[in-house]
C-alpha cells in the first residue's frame, strides 16, 4: 500500500534539516540541566544590506574598540567595515597604503584595534598580519618566523591576533598545536605561548614503552601526541589571555598568566556537560570564539549547537543563551563573539549577520549579583539576589549569595538552608559547625544534667542487683546470639565449637547480611548533606542490592569453588555463614558513621572514616580468621584462597558483562529487523 | 552492472541535492534592468488578451501561457501573475523558467527514486501542452506535463473584490506521481527597486521586504496550522510559532494583494524566497501537499545509522485547492488593509461578530500538581505533589479583588489524575489533594461572579498511556510509515531523545470526538462551564482509510464548535477555523519566529482577532524581561497572562514543571497589581473598542490604534522618543496612552 523507497541520503543532509530550539537551561550541581529564565535577548539583527554596503560574506570576526567603535572583518569580500557604537557605517576599509603601494586586504579573518586606533589586521591567504594606523598607513608586518621548532611545511595562515597593554603581539593560526605566536611590536618573532597540556592517558604511556622496542621506521608511524590547538582567545585589562579549545573534554576555556599555565578555577568539563550520539557521530560543545568584559565575565560561543555560554572569572556558569535553526536568537554558524559593555555581539558566518544581545532584566541581576558577589559585599548582594529568586526560584547562584550574606550576618541557620541549595558542601559545613557550636552551648547543661542522672541510676541499679542475687538474665539471651558475639571476639575458637556442633544460624546469618545491605542503603541516602555525594536522581536500588548482596553470594560462591580446589575442608553452608557474621562490625561501624554525619562537620571527616575503617578492619580480621578454621588452612593459605578468590570473582564479573553486552547487541540487532520488517509492510 | 550505475547515480544526485540545499545558489543578477511595465491600459503587451471583465476588474491573459493580470478599472493598477522577462540577467534557466510559470510540480521520478521539480512554462507551456478556454468570468488552462504524464486544469476567475486561483483537483490526471503543487509562484513578485513588502503569515505575523537582499537566509517554509507528526526525529525539530491563518499578502506602491487559501490550507505550506537569491524578484506562494512524504532513521543508535524516503501511494486526498487574491488599488493600503480585508471575509464565512466592548481582564493560570520522585528511608518512589490548592486559589482570587483586579479568567493545568498520570481525560477526576468537589464547584461560582471564567484544561488529543475509553494501541494516528505517530521528548541540551521520558501518542479524531462528549458530560458534575483547549494539532492519519489534514481540520472544527454550543472555550492561538468557538485565546504570540528572510513582526494577527474575545500572551511572569513584554502586551492589545502555583516555589525543582520557575504569587503580586491597572488605563482611553490599525514609526518605536480613536505608543529603544508633529513623548522602554481627543498620560 505505501511504496517504500531506499536511498542512502548523505548525513549531512540529515543533519542540516534538522534543526533544534532555543528553550533556555542551565546546569545545575549536579550537571542536570534545569530551566531558567533568558539571561540575554536579541535587541538587534544586522545584514550588510542594512549597513548600506550589501551583503556581507564569510564574514570572520568582530571587534569593539576601546573608543566603542565596531570592527567587522568580511572576509569574503576582502573588506574590513568599521562601525560606530550604533551600528552606522563609518568607513570600509578594502585596502592600505603600503608606503608607495596599496595593499589590498585580501581574507582578512582576525582583527584587533588598540587604544590609538591602530588596526592589526590578519590577512589569513597573504600568510601575514598588519599593523595599520587610523589613517590606513602600514605600520608593521608580522609574517612567518623562523624557528627550529616550525615545521618546513607549517603554513602561516593568521586567523585571530590580541595586542597586550605592553604592545606585545599575539597570532593565532588555526591548527597550530604550539600555541599563539608571540611578536614584539617591531615584528621581531619572540616565542610561542600557551599551548595546551596534552593529557596523559593509558593509551599515550603505553605507546611510551612500546617506542623503546620499535624501530625509527616504525616510530616515524605512530600517532604524536601533541597539544589540542586553541580556535580563539582574548585578552583582559590585566593582561591575562583567555583562550578556548573546541576539540577539548575538559578545561575548554583557560585564563593563562605569563608562565602559561591555566589559573581558571574551573578547570573540568566546561559547555555542554553531556554529549550526543548522533547519526554515529559524537557531538559535543566545540567553542570556536570568546570573549572576556570589563567586569570578567567570559562568554564563549559553541558551533555544535549554536549557543553562548558565559561564565564569571572563575569559571561558574552563569547563562547559556542561543541555539542552532533559524529565527530570533537562533543562529546557522556562529564563529566570532565580542562584548560591548554588558551588550554581546555575535557573527553569525552563514548567515553573514551581525546579532547584538542584550541581557534581560534576569540577566541583568544575575551579573549584578555576581559582580558584587566576587568582590565579597555579600550584604549588598543579598537584595539583588533576592529579586533573581523572585523570578527563578531555582536559581543556585543565588542561594549561593544569600547564604554567605546570611553567613556574614551570623544567621547560621537561615546560612545552612541556603547553602543547601545551592548544593554548596564546604560553605554548608562551615555555617553548621558555627550554628553547632552555638547549639553545643545552648544543650551541654541539659544534656551533662541527663548523663549524671542516668549515671546514677545505673550505679543504683548495679548496687541493687548485687544486693539481690544474680538473676536470670543471662539465659535469656539465645545461646545462637551469645555463640555470635564471642565469634566476634574470638573468631577462631568459636568458629571451631559452632563448626563441631553444627550449630550454624541460617536465619541469622541471612539476617546479618540483610542488615549490611541496609547499611549500605542508608549510607547512600542518609548520609548527612555535607558528606553525601550522591546524585538522588541517579539513585537505583538494583545497583546497592547488586553490589552487596550480590557480590556476598558471588564471594561464597567462588570461595567454595576455589576452596574446593585447594583442600579446604569447608562447605558452602559454613562459609555462607561464617562470613555473614564477619560482616557484623563494618555493618555497626556504617550505621554509626552515618548517624554521626549528621553531628560533624567536613573538617571532622576524617573522625567517620576512621570508624568506618576500624569496622573494615574488624570485619576482615574476622573473616580471615574464621576461613581459617572452616577450611583448615594455615595463614598462607587462606591468604592465597582468598586472593585467587578475588581473582576469580573479577573474572565471573568480567564474563557476565561481556554476556550483557551480547545480549544488549542481540536485542538491538532483533528490535532493528523488526522495525525493518514493519516499514516494509 | 545497471543497478551499480544506478547507485552511483543516486548517491551523487543525492550529494548534489544535499549541497544545494547548504549552498543555494547565489544568483548576482543585474537587479535594475527589469522593469515593472507601464499602467496605461491601451499598453496591452506580452500577448494578453482581453478575457473577462467585472465592474471593477478585467482580465487579460495570455492564451498560450497562461500568463495573465487582473486590472483594477477605476486605477488602471494592474497586478501581474508573472514578472516580465529580462533576457539579460543572469538568472539561471531553470528559474528563468519558474518565473514565468504558474505551476511548479513536485513528482515522483522512477529512475532516480526522487521528487523532481517540474514548472508549467518548461514542462508544458514550451512543449505546446496548454489547453485554453474561456470560461465565465475568466478562463480555464489546462497544463499538460507530457513527459510525466500529468495534467493539472487551474482556473482564474474574477470575483467582486479581486479574482480566484482554482485548481480542479478532481479532474487532475497522473500516476500516482504528483506529489506537491505550487501555485502562482511568481504573482505579484517584488520587483528589484520596488519599495514594498510581503506579508507572511507565522506567530503573529511577519514583514519580508522586496529587496531585503536576504541572499543567505534560510528557507522560509511554514506549514499552515503546524507539522504533521515526523516518522523519526533524531534531533529536537525547532519549535516554532504556528502559522495559523491561511494568508500572505504582497504590498507594493499600487496597493495591496491579500491571498486567502479557502480550500486545500490544511495542506498547504508558504514558501517565500527572497529577491536575488535565485531569482531577482521577492516572492512567496503556497505549495500543497497532495500526497505525504517521511523520512524514516534505522539503527539510529548504531554507527550505521540509514534514512530512508518514504512516499505515500494513494489516491490524492485534498478536498480541493482554491485560492482568493483580494486586491485594493490604495497606495495607502498595507497590512493593515489586508487584516482588514481578511476581518470582513471571515465575518462573512464563519459568521463572525466582532464587537468594540472587550473589557480589561488578567489571565491567572494555576497548576494543580505534578510527579515528584522521593525516597523514604532510601527506598525511591514517584509520588504526587501538590502544587496549588483550590481554597489557596479562591484567596489569591479574592485577595486580588480587593486590591481591584477583577474580571479575572482562571484556567487550571495538571488538575485532573488521568494528565497526571499522562492520559486523555475522559472521567475528570480531580486529584485528592487540591481540595473536594465541594470546593472546586465553590471556586467555579466565585470566578465566575467577580466577572470572569474558570477555564480547566482538558487533554483530548494525545496520551502516553492507555485509559478510560481509548487505547494507545488500537486508537492513535498512524504515520506514513504506519507507526503510532506521537512526539517525544527531547533532551534540554544535547537535543536527542529523552528516553525516560514516554511518548506521547496523538489519538484518532473519531477517538477525540467520543473523548470530548465524554469530558463535556463530566463536566456538569463540578458545575464547569468553560473548558481550556491546549494547543490543538491537526496530523494526517495514515491508517488503512487516510484521514487528510483537511478532513481531521474539518472533524476538528465541528466538534469544538459543538461543544462551544454549551461550554465556553479557551484555546491556545486559536486558528482560523476555529474563531467562531472560541471564548478567550491564550498564549497568542506577540511577535513572529523571527526567520531570516523576514524584517519585523507585525501584530496581524491580533488585528484579526481584535474585537472577537479578549486574548493573552504568555505568562509574563516567567519572561526574563517583564519590562520589554509588558510594552509587547500593550503594542498587540494582549491582556495578562500570568502563571502560579500556591505552594513553595522550590517544588518543582527536578519535574516536568521546572519552567514554573517565577510562579510564587506573593513576588508578583505587586507587579499583577500595578500592570493591571496600566490595562485599565487602556481601556480607559479605548473604552474596549478593537484594534484596527498598528505601524511602526521608526525602528523600535510603534504604535496602535484603536477604532475610537485612542492611540498606545510603545518606546523599545535606549533613548526617548520624541516627535513634535505627533506632540508626543515617550520615555526609553515606555509607553504612552492617547485618549481619542489628545489628552495624555503615561
Amino acid at each position: 500500500m505505501k511504496r517504500f523507497l531506499i536511498i542512502l541520503l548523505s548525513l549531512i543532509m540529515i543533519l542540516g534539516t534538522m534543526s533544534v530550539s532555543a528553550e533556555t537551561y542551565t546546569y545545575d550541581y549536579w550537571g542536570n540541566t534545569v530551566s531558567t529564565p533568558d539571561g540575554y535577548r536579541v535587541a538587534a539583527t544586522y545584514f550588510g544590506d542594512d549597513f548600506g554596503i550589501g551583503a556581507m560574506k564569510n564574514p570572520t570576526d568582530v571587534f569593539v574598540a576601546a573608543d566603542g567603535l565596531v570592527y567587522i572583518c568580511d572576509s569574503g569580500n576582502n573588506r574590513v567595515i568599521c562601525l560606530d557604537e550604533k551600528y552606522r557605517l563609518i568607513k570600509v576599509v578594502t585596502q592600505l597604503n603600503d608606503g608607495k603601494n596599496a595593499l589590498k586586504l585580501q581574507t582578512p579573518e582576525g582583527i584587533f584595534v588598540d587604544e590609538t586606533g591602530n588596526m592589526y589586521i590578519c590577512l589569513k591567504e597573504m600568510g601575514l598580519v598588519v599593523k595599520a594606523d587610523s589613517n590606513g598607513n602600514v605600520v608593521s608586518k608580522y609574517e612567518r618566523p623562523e624557528s627550529d621548532l616550525l615545521q618546513d611545511t607549517f603554513e602561516f595562515k593568521p586567523s585571530r591576533v590580541l595586542v597586550s597593554d605592553s604592545g606585545t603581539v599575539f597570532v593565532m593560526v588555526k591548527g597550530f598545536y604550539l600555541g599563539a605566536i608571540v611578536y614584539k611590536q617591531s615584528g621581531e618573532f619572540l616565542t610561542f605561548f600557551g599551548s595546551n597540556e596534552v593529557k596523559v592517558t593509558a593509551k599515550m604511556v603505553a605507546n611510551r614503552l612500546f617506542r623503546k622496542l620499535m624501530t625509527e621506521e616504525q616510530k616515524s608511524k605512530l600517532s604524536r601526541y601533541v597539544p589540542v590547538q586553541y580556535d580563539g582567545f582574548d585578552i583582559d585589562k590585566n593582561n591575562f589571555v583567555f583562550t578556548c579549545t573546541s576539540n577539548a573534554l575538559s578545561q575548554e576555556i583557560r585564563k593563562i598568566n605569563t608562565l602559561g599555565d591555566n589559573v581558571l578555577s574551573e578547570k573540568g568539563n566546561m559547555g555542554d556537560l553531556q554529549s550526543a550520539f548522533i547519526l554515529g557521530r559524537v557531538e559535543d560543545t566545540a567553542f570556536v570564539d570568546i570573549c572576556v568584559d570589563a567586569n570578567g565575565f567570559i562568554s564563549a560561543v559553541d558551533s555544535t549547537r549554536g549557543r553562548i555560554f558565559q561564565y564569571d572569572k572563575d569559571g561558574t556558569l552563569i547563562t547559556i543563551c542561543g541555539g542552532k535553526g533559524d529565527g530570533t536568537g537562533l543562529f546557522a554558524s556562529p564563529c566570532a563573539i565580542d562584548e560591548q559593555g554588558d551588550d554581546l555581539l555575535v557573527i553569525d558566518n552563514e548567515r553573514a549577520s551581525l546579532t547584538v544581545l542584550k541581557p534581560t532584566e534576569y540577566g541583568a541581576l544575575l551579573r549584578e549579583g555576581t559582580v558584587l558577589f566576587n568582590k565579597g559585599l555579600y550584604a549588598q548582594s543579598r537584595d539583588i539576589w533576592k529579586s533573581v529568586l523572585d523570578k527563578n526560584a531555582n536559581c543556585e547562584l543565588a542561594y549561593n549569595g544569600i547564604g554567605k550574606a546570611e553567613f556574614a550576618d551570623e544567621n547560621y541557620f537561615e546560612a545552612m538552608r541556603c547553602f543547601k541549595l545551592a548544593n554548596n558542601r564546604e560553605e554548608y559545613s562551615e555555617s553548621f559547625k558555627q550554628y553547632r557550636n552555638i547549639k553545643i552551648k545552648q544543650v551541654f547543661p541539659y544534656v551533662i544534667t541527663a548523663i549524671v542522672i542516668v549515671a546514677v541510676i545505673l550505679f543504683a541499679l548495679s548496687r541493687l542487683r548485687a544486693r539481690f542475687g544474680k538473676s536470670n538474665k543471662a539465659n535469656r539471651i539465645p545461646k545462637d546470639i551469645k555463640a555470635f558475639f564471642r565469634v566476634l571476639s574470638h573468631p577462631s575458637d568459636e568458629i571451631g565449637e559452632i563448626k563441631y556442633k553444627k550449630e550454624w544460624n541460617f536465619y541469622l546469618s541471612s539476617g546479618l547480611l540483610a542488615l549490611w545491605f541496609v547499611a549500605m542503603l542508608f549510607k547512600n541516602r542518609l548520609t548527612a548533606f555535607i558528606f553525601n555525594y550522591n546524585d538522588p536522581e541517579k539513585f537505583n536500588v538494583l545497583v546497592i542490592l547488586i553490589a552487596t548482596i550480590g557480590l556476598f553470594l558471588l564471594f561464597v560462591a567462588i570461595n567454595w569453588a576455589v576452596t574446593t580446589l585447594l583442600a579446604g575442608k569447608g562447605k558452602m553452608k559454613e562459609i555462607y555463614c561464617s562470613a555473614a557474621y564477619a560482616l557484623f562490625p563494618y555493618t555497626v561501624s556504617v550505621f554509626l558513621s552515618v548517624f554521626l554525619s549528621h553531628f560533624t562537620v567536613a573538617d571532622e571527616a576524617a573522625f567517620l572514616t576512621i570508624i568506618e575503617a576500624f569496622g573494615l578492619i574488624w570485619t576482615l580480621f574476622v573473616l580471615v580468621s574464621v576461613l581459617k578454621e572452616i577450611h583448615e588452612y594455615t595463614y598462607g593459605k587462606v591468604f592465597k584462597s582468598l586472593i585467587l578468590t578475588v581473582l576469580g570473582m573479577a573474572f565471573v564479573i568480567f564474563i557476565c558483562m561481556l554476556f550483557i553486552s551480547l545480549i544488549e547487541q542481540l536485542i538491538s540487532f532483533i528490535g532493528s529487523i523488526f522495525n525493518e520488517l514493519m516499514y516494509r509492510r | 552492472m545497471l543497478n551499480n550505475y544506478k547507485k552511483i547515480f543516486s548517491v551523487i544526485l543525492a550529494v548534489f541535492i544535499g549541497l544545494s540545499a547548504l549552498f543555494p545558489f547565489n544568483i548576482a543578477a543585474k537587479s535594475t534592468d527589469a522593469v515593472k511595465p507601464l499602467l496605461s491600459e491601451a499598453n496591452i503587451d506580452g500577448g494578453y488578451e482581453f478575457i473577462a471583465e467585472n465592474d471593477k476588474f478585467s482580465l487579460f491573459a495570455n492564451k498560450v501561457s497562461g500568463q495573465f493580470f487582473v486590472a483594477d478599472k477605476a486605477t488602471k493598477v494592474r497586478w501581474y501573475s508573472n514578472p516580465a522577462i529580462n533576457e539579460d540577467d543572469t538568472t539561471s534557466a531553470v528559474f528563468k523558467m519558474e518565473q514565468s510559470s504558474l505551476l511548479l510540480i513536485n513528482s515522483y521520478d522512477e529512475t532516480s527514486n526522487i521528487l523532481t521539480k517540474s514548472s508549467s512554462e518548461a514542462a508544458s507551456v514550451r512543449k505546446n501542452g496548454t489547453t485554453f478556454r474561456k470560461i465565465k468570468n475568466g478562463f480555464e488552462i489546462v497544463y499538460n506535463f507530457s513527459s510525466l504524464n500529468i495534467e493539472i486544469p487551474l482556473q482564474i476567475t474574477l470575483n467582486q473584490n479581486g479574482f480566484s486561483a482554482r485548481v480542479l483537483v478532481e479532474k487532475i490526471k497522473e500516476n500516482s506521481d504528483l506529489f506537491d503543487l505550487s501555485v502562482l509562484p511568481y504573482f505579484s513578485a517584488g520587483y528589484p527597486d520596488e519599495e514594498g513588502y510581503i506579508l507572511l503569515p507565522d506567530g503573529s505575523g511577519s514583514l519580508m521586504h522586496f529587496n531585503n537582499h536576504r541572499t543567505t537566509a534560510a528557507d522560509y517554509r511554514v506549514q499552515i496550522y503546524g507539522r504533521d507528526a515526523l516518522s523519526s526525529a533524531v534531533t529536537k525539530p525547532q519549535e516554532s510559532k504556528n502559522a495559523n491563518m491561511p494568508v500572505f499578502g504582497f504590498k507594493n506602491q499600487n496597493g495591496i494583494a491579500l491571498a486567502i487559501i479557502e480550500k486545500g490550507a490544511a495542506q498547504a505550506a508558504i514558501n517565500a524566497v527572497p529577491n536575488e537569491k535565485n531569482t531577482p524578484y521577492a516572492i512567496a506562494y503556497p505549495e500543497f501537499s497532495l500526497r505525504g512524504t517521511d523520512t524514516v532513521v534505522l539503527g539510529e543508535n548504531t554507527g550505521s545509522a540509514q534514512s530512508y524516503l518514504m512516499y505515500q501511494e494513494d489516491d490524492i486526498s485534498i478536498d480541493g485547492i482554491d485560492i482568493r487574491y483580494v486586491l485594493v488599488a490604495d497606495d495607502k493600503a498595507d497590512y493593515n488593509t489586508m487584516a482588514k480585508v481578511y476581518r470582513e471575509y471571515l465575518e462573512n464565512k464563519y459568521g463572525l461578530e466582532y464587537r468594540n466592548n472587550i473589557k480589561p481582564t488578567v489571565c491567572l493560570e494555576f497548576y494543580g500538581a505534578v510527579k515528584k520522585k522521593k525516597s523514604f528511608l532510601g527506598i525511591p518512589y514517584t509520588a504526587t505533589q501538590k502544587l496549588s490548592e483550590i481554597s489557596d486559589i479562591s484567596k489569591i482570587v479574592d485577595s486580588l479583588n480587593d486590591d481591584g483586579v477583577s474580571d479575572i479568567q482562571l484556567i487550571l493545568q495538571e488538575w485532573t489524575k488521568q494528565q497526571l498520570a499522562k492520559k486523555a481525560d475522559s472521567k475528570l477526576s480531580l486529584i485528592g489533594g487540591l481540595g473536594s468537589k465541594k470546593e472546586f464547584s465553590a471556586l467555579i461560582n466565585q470566578i465566575k461572579k467577580q466577572g470572569g471564567m474558570c477555564y480547566p484544561s482538558v487533554i483530548f488529543q494525545s496520551a502516553a498511556k492507555s485509559g478510560s475509553g481509548y487505547s494507545v494501541y488500537r486508537d492513535t494516528i498512524r504515520n506514513l510509515s504506519n507507526m503510532p505517530a506521537g512526539n517525544y521528548t527531547f533532551k534540554r541540551n544535547t537535543l536527542i531523545k529523552d528516553m525516560n521520558s514516554p511518548k506521547r501518542y496523538f489519538l484518532r479524531v473519531s477517538t477525540q470526538k467520543s473523548l470530548l462528549s465524554k469530558i463535556v458530560k463530566k463536566s456538569d458534575k463540578y458545575g464547569i462551564e468553560g473548558l481550556m483547549l491546549n494547543s490543538l494539532g491537526i496530523y494526517t492519519d495514515y491508517a488503512k482509510q487516510t484521514v487528510s489534514r483537511t478532513a481531521s481540520m474539518n472533524q476538528l472544527s465541528s466538534v469544538i464548535g459543538d461543544v462551544s454550543g454549551s461550554k465556553k472555550i479557551a484555546a491556545v492561538n486559536p486558528a482560523d477555523y476555529i474563531l467562531s468557538s472560541v471564548n478567550f485565546a491564550v498564549n497568542v504570540p506577540t511577535k513572529s519566529n523571527g526567520y531570516s528572510v523576514t524584517d519585523t513582526s507585525v501584530p496581524f494577527y491580533q488585528l484579526v482577532i481584535s474585537g472577537l474575545f479578549a486574548y493573552c500572551a504568555e505568562p509574563i511572569n516567567l519572561q526574563g524581561d517583564t519590562k520589554q513584554y509588558l510594552l509587547e502586551s500593550l503594542e498587540t492589545g494582549s491582556m495578562l497572562h500570568y502563571s502560579f502555583i500556591t505552594e513553595d516555589n522550590t517544588l518543582i525543582n527536578g519535574t516536568d514543571l521546572d519552567w514554573l520557575y517565577g510562579a510564587d504569587f506573593e513576588n508578583n503580586k505587586d507587579a499583577l497589581i500595578s500592570n493591571f491597572e496600566v490595562i485599565r488605563q487602556l481601556y480607559a482611553a479605548t473604552k474596549g473598542s478593537r484594534m484596527i490599525k498598528h505601524n511602526i514609526i521608526e525602528n523600535g518605536v510603534a504604535c496602535t490604534t484603536y477604532e475610537n480613536g485612542a492611540k498606545v505608543y510603545v518606546n523599545y529603544t535606549d533613548s526617548a522618543f520624541e516627535n513634535e508633529g505627533l506632540g508626543i513623548s515617550i520615555a526609553s522602554m515606555g509607553y504612552l496612552i492617547c485618549e481619542a481627543e489628545g489628552s495624555v498620560n503615561e
